[in-house]
């Protein structure tokens, strides 16, 4: 087994800045990711200045890096059981981070399920490993800040932007422009997206109610206050928002609310030696997790100047992050038909789901939520349709190997 | 660009050598279309390009259900999916 000073979980923006300034530091880190790249789900593979020193820094021999690699279970006696597409491994820590990063909420609609229909970072992600875009028409539907740079992403492509539809009414989004106003950098990047989107119809209070197709996704069904409107593309990124990944914060014990891992402002869990940063903690964009990402690093080496400085950077930066939730955290839900899939795993339609109580009678009756995602999809959006609460959180946290569970026989008092 | 060739439903393609395989699929079909078919047999493929959605499953090298978006491309790798692909999951 190995062992070190602190593992972290999750090689995005906040991870990759807190083991570039705890190696600085001289400690021992182990990064791990699902991922095979660092750089976190919107950042990988782009040359952003704020973010290149940290993934550079990663050749630290202080700092060991394990990718494709997926966290299957949380131990008793600080330990983790690993998994990659060779072998699995137990890894023990001191201090453990969890920067798990966040996931796009995805809310049914009808058609949802057709190829062609993605999150909105979803066809980023996509598009990044090598997806054709040039001359694809694409609306991009939903809400959340995430749009804008998608879109001006996707254009940069070659890609056609028939619409952007936004939830959110254009009041709502003035005043979350407003808010950006203390953010300089944030004026800046608006501006940017805004001169690059030029001649793409922008619609506010616009909600997707129905997406089109058979075998794909040709178009997609609008409405706007009292009317509606059909839109002809040939995929449809549909995204609201995102919800933190919460599952191995859970299974570890820590307390959370649907939003955030509940930390201190020293951002300790509830859970001896377990910290949390980035967007578990609250979806706060790239500036928020870096700070939190050096303000971790700082705590656990207990350098009491650094702490102070970076408290006060990541107290400015959650502010936005308070913006940001306010206006974006809450979409507004389509009423759904009858036969709308919510559980994309298991099929399970709205109408099955009428009659059950909770969340814990829709696995059990209906197997939603019980298919190979685990209900990371369909858990959210019950959250947002029904009201329902999450579950316990058990390993394993995600399909394994059976040779990778027998690992655990070597510790098998130790498994909780 | 170094590219590599992998061979999707038993058809040699050569792609980019840095893809993954939900990249390589893609270029590989002029649009997203089924790469699965659900337990009520709806057509399915990509969605969330991060791990999450499991919708991208194939099969990789004779495993069933990897997932496309998180696997990079290696030369030589059998990618299969829709008929003698991937069993429903």
């Amino acid at each position: 087994m190995q062992s070190y000073d602190v593992i972290i979980i999750g090689a995005g923006p906040a991870g990759m800045h807190a083991a570039h300034a705890l190696a600085s530091r001289g400690q021992h880190v182990a990064l791990i990711d699902d991922n095979p790249a660092a750089g976190g789900q919107i950042w990988r593979g782009v040359n952003n200045k704020s973010i290149q020193p940290a993934r550079a820094a990663l050749e630290s021999p202080h700092i060991t890096t394990y990718y494709q690699t997926r966290v299957i279970a949380t131990l008793a006696s600080q330990q983790l059981l690993v998994e990659n597409p060779r072998d699995a491994h137990l890894l023990h820590y001191r201090h453990l981070i969890i920067a798990s990063g966040a996931r796009e909420l995805l809310l049914p609609v009808a058609g949802w399920t057709l190829p062609g229909v993605t999150g909105i970072g979803g066809l980023q992600a996509l598009v990044k490993a090598g997806m054709p875009i040039a001359n694809k028409r694409v609306v991009i539907a939903g809400t959340g800040p995430l749009i804008w740079p998608v879109a001006v992403f996707l254009r940069m492509h070659g890609a056609h932007i028939v619409a952007i539809a936004e939830q959110q009414s254009l009041p709502r989004l003035v005043r979350f422009g407003l808010h950006l106003a203390r953010y300089p950098r944030k004026i800046w990047q608006a501006v940017g997206y805004a001169a690059q989107l030029i001649g793409v119809p922008f619609m506010a209070d616009s909600h997707v109610i129905a997406i089109t197709g058979t075998t794909q996704s040709t178009g997609v069904r609008i409405q706007r206050g009292d009317h509606q409107f059909q839109l002809t593309c040939d995929y449809v990124a549909i995204g609201h928002h995102l919800v933190p990944n919460l599952d191995i914060a859970q299974s570890l014990g820590c307390d959370t609310t649907p939003a955030a891992v509940t930390t201190t402002g020293l951002l300790a869990t509830t859970i001896p030696h377990v910290y949390a940063i980035g967007e578990a903690r609250g979806i706060g964009g790239l500036d928020c997790a870096i700070a939190e990402g050096h303000l971790v690093a700082a705590v656990i080496c207990r350098d009491t100047s650094a702490i102070t400085q970076w408290q006060q950077r990541v107290a400015h930066e959650r502010q936005l992050a308070t913006a940001i939730a306010a206006t974006f955290a809450t979409p507004a839900t389509t009423p759904l038909a009858d036969d709308t899939i919510v559980c994309r795993c298991e099929d399970v339609t709205h109408a099955q789901l009428q009659h059950a109580r909770d969340w814990r009678t829709a696995k059990l009756q209906q197997r939603c939520g019980m298919g190979p995602c685990q209900g990371r999809i369909c858990g959210a959006a019950t959250q947002h349709l029904y009201g329902w609460g999450p579950d316990a959180v058990r390993p394993p946290l995600r399909p394994a190997r059976v040779a990778t569970l027998a690992l655990l026989q070597t510790i098998s008092t130790d498994v909780e | 660009m170094a590219t590599l060739t992998v061979f999707i439903n038993n058809r040699s393609y050569t792609c980019d050598a840095s893809t993954t395989v939900a990249g390589a699929i893609t270029q590989a079909t002029p649009q997203l279309s089924a790469t699965r078919q659900s337990v009520r047999d709806m057509p399915r493929t990509m969605v969330c390009g991060m791990g999450i959605c499991f919708e991208c499953r194939v099969t990789i090298n004779g495993a069933a259900h990897q997932l496309a978006c998180q696997t990079p491309v290696a030369s030589g790798m059998r990618i299969t999916y829709g008929e003698g692909g991937d069993a429903k999951l």
